[in-house]
């Protein structure tokens, strides 16, 4: 079990979440249409996605209001934020480690 | 952007960008710290104006400061990215702001600056002094 992608979280390694932190951990929260449009992903599936991240303590997920119009704000926790540092650091281990060459075995 | 590509290259490619542009978005903040900051000594230059019968600077205070107070409360809310500390940054400008403003303004002001708009503006520099740190540190914090 010393192959880094041992170490690769399941739960972020879907693209669209991996994608979600990716956006969330540069700042302190984002605002969901702002989120759907920078990730390129519809409202359900964000929804879907963020349902997930959110139970698992990865992110938070705020409800409130401008004037009248309803803003649901996500923000990612501090469990969150390591979990995306770890797993973007174990890529990056995967993507410069020695590729075994498939015409030899 | 976000398909279903799993191969390493491609999700940190895909993150670096997202990355790159969420901080852009969020370039906002540290513009509306300097312009928050810059009113406070145009702001403090008119309270000698003002209490010299200038009948301008009585409007300034009644008329623009309330727009201005506006404009910045609507730029504020059209918002939809926020930068790190955000919440601890508006509490320190506001506390700091809040109290160095009511020194300034009953104590400073009247026993050093007299009738000098360009001493009561330093002393609005003073008061605004956390928007221009804050500002600049948000700046450098975003354009890593």
């Amino acid at each position: 079990m010393t192959h880094p992608r041992h170490r690769l979280d399941d739960l972020i390694h879907v693209p669209v979440r991996f994608s979600i932190m990716a956006a969330l951990v540069p700042v302190d929260r984002v605002e969901f249409k702002t989120l759907r449009d920078v990730i390129e992903v519809s409202d359900s599936l964000l929804s879907k996605h963020m349902t997930v991240l959110a139970e698992a303590g990865y992110l938070t997920i705020t409800k409130g209001s401008v004037g009248r119009r309803p803003r649901t704000w996500l923000s990612a926790t501090d469990k969150g934020r390591k979990a995306f540092a770890d797993h973007y650091t174990t890529l990056g281990e995967i993507m410069n480690s020695p590729r075994v060459d498939q015409d030899a075995t | 952007m976000t398909g279903e590509q799993h191969e390493p290259e491609d999700m940190i490619r895909d993150a670096d960008h997202i990355d790159r542009t969420i901080r852009r978005r969020a370039k906002w903040w540290p513009a509306f710290l300097l312009v928050f900051g810059l009113c406070w000594p145009a702001m403090m230059a008119l309270i000698p104006l003002m209490n010299g019968g200038h009948g301008w600077a009585g409007l300034g205070f009644a008329v623009l400061i309330p727009l201005f107070v506006l404009g910045m409360r609507r730029w504020d809310n059209r918002q939809t990215v926020m930068a790190p500390g955000d919440r601890a940054v508006r509490n320190q400008v506001m506390g700091w702001g809040a109290v160095s403003y009511l020194a300034v303004y009953f104590i400073i002001g009247p026993h050093y600056f007299g009738d000098s708009p360009a001493l009561w503006a330093l002393g609005g520099v003073f008061v605004a002094l956390p928007c221009f740190v804050h500002a600049v540190l948000a700046y450098r914090r975003l354009a890593q």
